[in-house]
């Protein structure tokens, strides 16, 4: 565990301080300068062993002439994604935020903390800015961000951390709460109920009717309506029937039951209803 | 003393849009009117304190300002104010007045003309405003709390009616919601253990709408989203460094919401019979966990866990008509638990594999009384080459379930009799099979090349009546290509499909609610229906340098299509028509941008943005506002747009 495995003891010997580094390294020492990592008056690199806090000690490095990844850790892409977490924290890793990263996704899936921080920026940010810098890895939910019906997330609107906690939680896809309900009505507290009448498949998962992030369909739905309601609901008269070409505006026999909004035209309590008389979530 | 470092930039410069369709859709989170741009930064630091103020789209509907600050390693602070629109349809239309009221009316008895109908748009804007604060003044303690709140005002598209007709109309938003969160805790090397507490308030200025039957000239009632409110508690302890280099999380939480109202609130006529005349919605929920995750040897690490859940509804039961209707509360509880084990085996491969067990009870789900989730899932990934990561991941669930259908009393002809022959996807038996493959490929420092590809089946289990099968590919590609200092390319591509089969049964009154048995009658007939949706998108983006840090070209083009059908085949007398047009859509967007850096403080950006959308749906193809037994108020028809978007702007960085 990156948090729990004893950092191996560093001897202090072998150092050869950042001026040495910095004659060969002169962009990335640059970089480094402007970083937050090079505030002296915090507990960082540079108020301990500077470029050598994080990449180990460059004697033996020098004295082979440099080259990359000749006896000195580097943060490259085939480097053991554990060992360079296990570098960042170090300093980092007592913090709350990192409470669960040893459980979470990412650190079980090679996700090193230099895949979506850059170490030597300005600020200290991330590589590119959320969402660019997860949809890097995550090719589906870029794709889906960008469909017609979609979470303002390209808008900027909602970030994929307003959501996920991606240094690592319980919770399925790291998202920030126990369950996709709870996450859901943080925004959507209108949803939330109690209702007199219920619509049990709402109250127990807000995804069996939702995709999250975008979908080809209004209002984020998995399926099209009449299709998503009447995949559930058989019964006598219009629950059952089927809906075909014919029903729409320029059919042959236009229903209200298809048309427009089709089963919304009518049930527009979908998620639950509170009068006392039991309309089918029509009131 | 370090010296201070203060940076900043302001940007301002104007915008004009060209659009052929005023369409809600182009707007629909963002403001891309004619008009003023502003846009600014600034951060100061020294010592092991900063300070950070942002302002975007000043002065526009989708304005962001955000104040924060601190110091490292013992506070920090945030202040923020976020305007959200959500701009749903423009150009509705309603003979209702009142529009934004709890008490929408007609003028006349019936609605006149439509020429006389008021336009109106449907949108809800949200206001977003609070703090957030975190302390660690005296490691290993620490604190954090933040107040939010949440304001969202406009009108959204409300549906309702019955058999005698159908009334689309304008629903007022006017939602507040507060939020109080605190959090603190202890965290060593060893052990670390935190308490928190959420208090959020939801309120509703309209809790019911009143609005005038077209059709009958009576005053009807719909409830709206009720009051309510939500606190939550949770504590979780984790313990490191114990034997076998383990570490053990326990966590635990307890929710509870709450809503109560009369029935003299709603205005509409009481029921006959009614058991209560208030109702107190009571929902609590109870989470308890535990996850034990070890290394047992140096190449292998392993993880335990259990989960326990349990949504307990103890609102008021209405019932009336002697008992005759009542509501159904529904609440369930969960187990879960599993294992998964990582091994790292030869030749940069690693193996990892994993049990889950659920099970599920519910109350008031007859169809879904109680269900048994396996899932087993295994992943392979290789590196043996330092340019290649390919995995490949396979996982299998099997889902029984358990039906409880009372069906004490009932005949064949009554309708609720064909409960037992509906099996709805969400709870019934099925097996899952999904696979994922990727592929990352990074020959050179400047290029990077992956692909990824999933397949998911759901075979539904013994279904009478419901969807039978659900299955999807998807496929996507991407790639990026840093030319040196001459180009930065970037690009994607994906592929997706969905098909879905259902059954269905179409009866009426007295007939047989048994889709397994031939009543002989031609009007009762078995139904089906297959889905089928293709959707492609492809895109490319590039950086080019025109003059090394002087004046850079950005450029991206995007193109979406989604194409969708659906097919019937039936056992009734008449045929059944495909459906063609089924949310099928094109997208085409194109950004450019120019920036040219008059000084090394001073920029000019020059930009063009040209976006298109055809939609085409059968279900609104030819729109008609007041078809038979139907008034609608043109909710999403303003699906189309093409707009052309000029803006230039100059920036100052200091």
């Amino acid at each position: 565990s990156a948090t729990t495995d004893p950092e191996p003891a560093v001897e202090k010997t072998g150092f050869i301080g950042a001026e040495t580094c910095k004659d060969c390294h002169e962009t990335q020492y640059a970089s480094y300068a402007k970083s937050v990592h090079f505030k002296p008056s915090i507990k960082g690199p540079q108020s301990q062993d500077a470029c050598e806090t994080c990449h180990g000690a460059g004697a033996m490095h020098v004295e082979k002439g440099g080259g990359r990844g000749v006896d000195i850790f580097t943060f490259d892409k085939n480097t053991d994604p554990l060992a360079k977490s296990a570098r960042c924290l170090t300093c980092h890793g007592k913090t709350p935020d990192m409470d669960f990263w040893d459980l979470g996704v990412h650190n079980r899936n090679d996700v090193s903390c230099d895949s979506c921080h850059d170490l030597h920026t300005a600020s200290g940010s991330q590589k590119p800015k959320e969402p660019e810098v997860c949809f890097g890895c995550h090719r589906d939910i870029k794709v889906a961000a960008n469909k017609r019906s979609h979470h303002p997330i390209i808008e900027g609107k909602v970030s994929c951390s307003s959501c996920h906690f991606p240094h690592g939680s319980l919770s399925k896809a790291m998202v920030k709460a126990d369950d996709p309900q709870q996450l859901c009505y943080t925004c959507h507290a209108d949803k939330r109920g109690p209702y007199v009448y219920e619509h049990p498949p709402v109250a127990e998962n807000c995804l069996t009717c939702h995709t999250t992030h975008g979908s080809i369909h209004e209002k984020l739905l998995t399926e099209k309506v009449p299709n998503l309601c009447q995949d559930c609901h058989d019964w006598q008269r219009h629950p059952g029937t089927p809906y075909d070409s014919k029903t729409a505006f320029t059919g042959q026999s236009p229903s209200n039951r298809y048309f427009g909004r089709s089963c919304l035209n009518c049930h527009g309590a979908i998620h639950g209803s509170n009068t006392f008389e039991n309309n089918a979530l029509t009131r | 003393a370090e010296d201070a470092d203060m940076r900043g930039a302001v940007e301002l410069g104007g915008r004009i849009v060209d659009s052929d369709d005023e369409s809600a859709k182009f707007m629909e989170y963002r403001d891309l009117d004619d008009g003023f741009i502003g846009n600014f930064n600034f951060d100061y630091a020294r010592d092991s304190y900063f300070f950070g103020a942002e302002g975007q789209n000043v002065g526009l509907d989708d304005q962001f300002y955000q104040i924060t600050g601190g110091s490292y390693e013992k506070f920090k602070y945030a202040f923020f104010y976020d305007e959200i629109p959500h701009n749903l349809s423009f150009g509705a239309r309603t003979f209702y007045s009142g529009i934004g009221s709890d008490n929408l009316t007609i003028d006349t008895s019936t609605p006149a003309s439509q020429n006389t109908w008021k336009s109106f748009d449907y949108e809800v804007k949200t206001k977003k405003y609070g703090a957030d604060v975190k302390v660690n003044l005296a490691a290993p303690f620490y604190f954090n709390f933040g107040v939010n709140r949440q304001e969202k005002d406009g009108l959204k598209p409300l549906g309702s009616g019955g058999f005698a007709g159908v009334v689309e109309m304008p629903e007022p938003v006017n939602y507040k919601t507060n939020n109080f969160t605190v959090d603190g805790g202890y965290r060593s090397d060893q052990l670390s253990f935190k308490l928190s507490g959420w208090y959020s308030t939801f309120q509703n200025d309209n809790n019911f709408l009143d609005w005038q039957n077209p059709f009958s000239g009576v005053t009807e009632t719909n409830s709206l989203p009720a009051d309510n409110n939500y606190a939550k508690i949770a504590a979780n302890m984790i313990w490191r460094q114990l034997p076998l280099m383990s570490t053990l999380l326990v966590n635990g939480s307890y929710t509870n919401l709450s809503s109560d109202f009369s029935v003299y609130e709603i205005g509409a006529a009481i029921p006959a019979g009614l058991n209560q005349t208030s109702f107190d919605g009571d929902i609590s929920t109870t989470r308890l966990s535990a996850s034990f995750a070890s290394h047992p040897v140096q190449k292998m690490d392993t993880r335990l866990f259990y989960e326990y859940y349990d949504r307990d509804n103890d609102s008021t039961v209405i019932e009336y008509d002697d008992d005759g209707n009542a509501s159904h509360l529904f609440d369930y509880s969960k187990n879960r638990m599993g294992l998964d084990a990582n091994y790292k085996l030869p030749f940069h491969t690693r193996i990892n594999g994993g049990y889950t067990y659920e099970s599920v009870d519910r109350n008031n789900r007859p169809d879904g009384d109680s269900n048994t989730d396996n899932l087993v899932f295994l992943k392979l990934k290789n590196t043996s080459l330092d340019f290649i990561t390919a995995r490949i991941e396979y996982s299998y669930l099997n889902r029984d379930t358990d039906e409880n259908h009372d069906l004490t009393g009932l005949t064949i002809t009554d309708a609720e009799y064909i409960t037992q022959f509906v099996q709805r996807f969400d709870v019934v038996s099925k097996a899952k099979n999904a696979l994922k493959f990727a592929f990352e490929f990074s020959p050179l420092d400047t290029f990077d090349f992956g692909l990824a590809y999933t397949y998911v089946n759901n075979d539904y289990h013994d279904v009478t009546l419901g969807r039978t099968a659900d299955k999807g590919h998807e496929f996507y590609v991407d790639f990026m290509w840093r030319a040196a200092k001459i180009l930065n390319l970037s690009g994607f591509a994906g592929y997706e499909k969905y098909q879905a089969d259902s059954n269905h049964y179409n009866f009426s009154v007295n007939q047989f609610a048994d889709p397994t048995i031939d009543d002989g009658n031609p009007a009762t007939y078995r139904w089906y229906q297959s889905i089928d949706t293709d959707f492609w998108t492809v895109g490319l983006s590039s950086k080019i340098p025109l003059l090394q840090d002087r004046l850079q070209l950005n450029l991206s083009w995007q193109y979406q299509k989604a194409d969708g059908s659906s097919d019937f085949t039936t056992e009734g007398l008449a045929p059944l028509l495909p459906i063609n047009n089924y949310d099928d859509y094109h997208i085409t967007t194109l950004d450019a941008k120019v920036a040219y850096a008059l000084t090394d403080a001073m920029d000019v950006t020059l930009g063009y943005m040209y976006e298109k959308l055809t939609y085409e749906d059968n279900q609104y193809d030819g729109y008609n506002y007041n078809p038979s037994l139907t008034y609608l108020s043109g909710a999403y028809t303003d699906h189309d747009y093409e707009n052309n978007v000029g803006y230039l702007t100059i920036r100052y960085k200091f």
